[in-house]
């Protein structure tokens, strides 16, 4: 039943500049995020209340990226869309959050901000 | 240089005599069905990042090199965590996938029966087999 369909993901962003020679839908590299926004996408069913495919852990995305994109950024900051109590929620990992946002060049308040407004129009949050 | 340690608890871990206390450390761990498998720092030998100190290990990493060949199953099978601690409020913390929040909790109990401070965070970083298949019921 497609309209018991919602589309979630699993995301991660990388700080750092662009890799030249990179083209593929599965790599955003954003200039106000001054980093890459990777999304995992996979389809819930609200009905029965599965993914129509097992997410992959972050850091399988991570590894199965190209080397010349994971070499030069740094990983800060990872998270999910659930469906939680009948609607799409925002997930952001607690130890990104907690440890990585400290450092310097990592992810920063505002990028942070700025990603739930990329995900919050492409989920309906 | 940072010296590891690794650990296999049995899963009633909490409550037996000779028990491993957690605090003082930082590192990663599992909990398969049958085991909690932990592998850890002491924090003077932790990684710093700002006031925070963490272990330099990856869950992937150390599950293919110790434990893939025995359980015959991808590093992200079974729930997982990290303890790391926090220099400026003095806190350890442990997050960890939410399927084994008891599990964190009777490691934070640990803790704080050694005179430290812990905290827990069920972090969505950490998602188990179990809990990708049917993630809503958890």
């Amino acid at each position: 039943m497609k309209d018991n369909n919602v589309q979630l993901c699993k995301f991660i962003v990388l700080d750092g500049d662009e890799a030249e020679g990179l083209d593929d839908a599965n790599y955003i590299y954003d200039e106000k995020l001054h980093g890459y926004l990777i999304y995992y996408y996979y389809t819930y069913n609200k009905a029965t209340h599965k993914p129509d495919v097992l997410p992959i852990a972050h850091e399988k995305m991570h590894q199965n990226l190209p080397t010349v994109l994971t070499e030069n950024t740094e990983w800060v900051m990872s998270g999910r869309v659930d469906f939680v109590n009948g609607r799409c929620r925002l997930e952001i990992s607690e130890y990104m959050n907690t440890i990585y946002n400290q450092l310097e060049n990592s992810a920063t308040t505002e990028q942070l901000i700025y990603v739930q407004e990329i995900l919050g129009r492409e989920f309906n949050l | 240089m940072m010296d590891d340690g690794t650990l296999r608890l049995m899963l009633d871990f909490a409550n037996r005599p000779h028990k491993f206390f957690f605090a003082g450390i930082v590192g990663l761990f599992f909990v398969t069905d049958r085991e909690v498998l932990v592998h850890y720092s002491m924090i003077e030998d932790a990684l710093e990042y700002e006031h925070f100190l963490v272990y330099g290990g990856g869950h992937h990493d150390i599950w293919e090199l110790e434990y893939y060949d025995e359980y015959g199953v991808d590093f992200d099978y079974y729930p997982r965590g990290r303890i790391a601690y926090d220099k400026e409020s003095k806190h350890f913390l442990i997050f960890g996938d939410a399927c084994i929040k008891s599990v964190m909790l009777m490691i934070a109990d640990l803790i704080e029966r050694s005179d430290c401070n812990a905290m827990v965070f069920v972090d969505q970083n950490y998602v188990c087999y179990q809990c990708n298949s049917n993630h809503s019921e958890v």
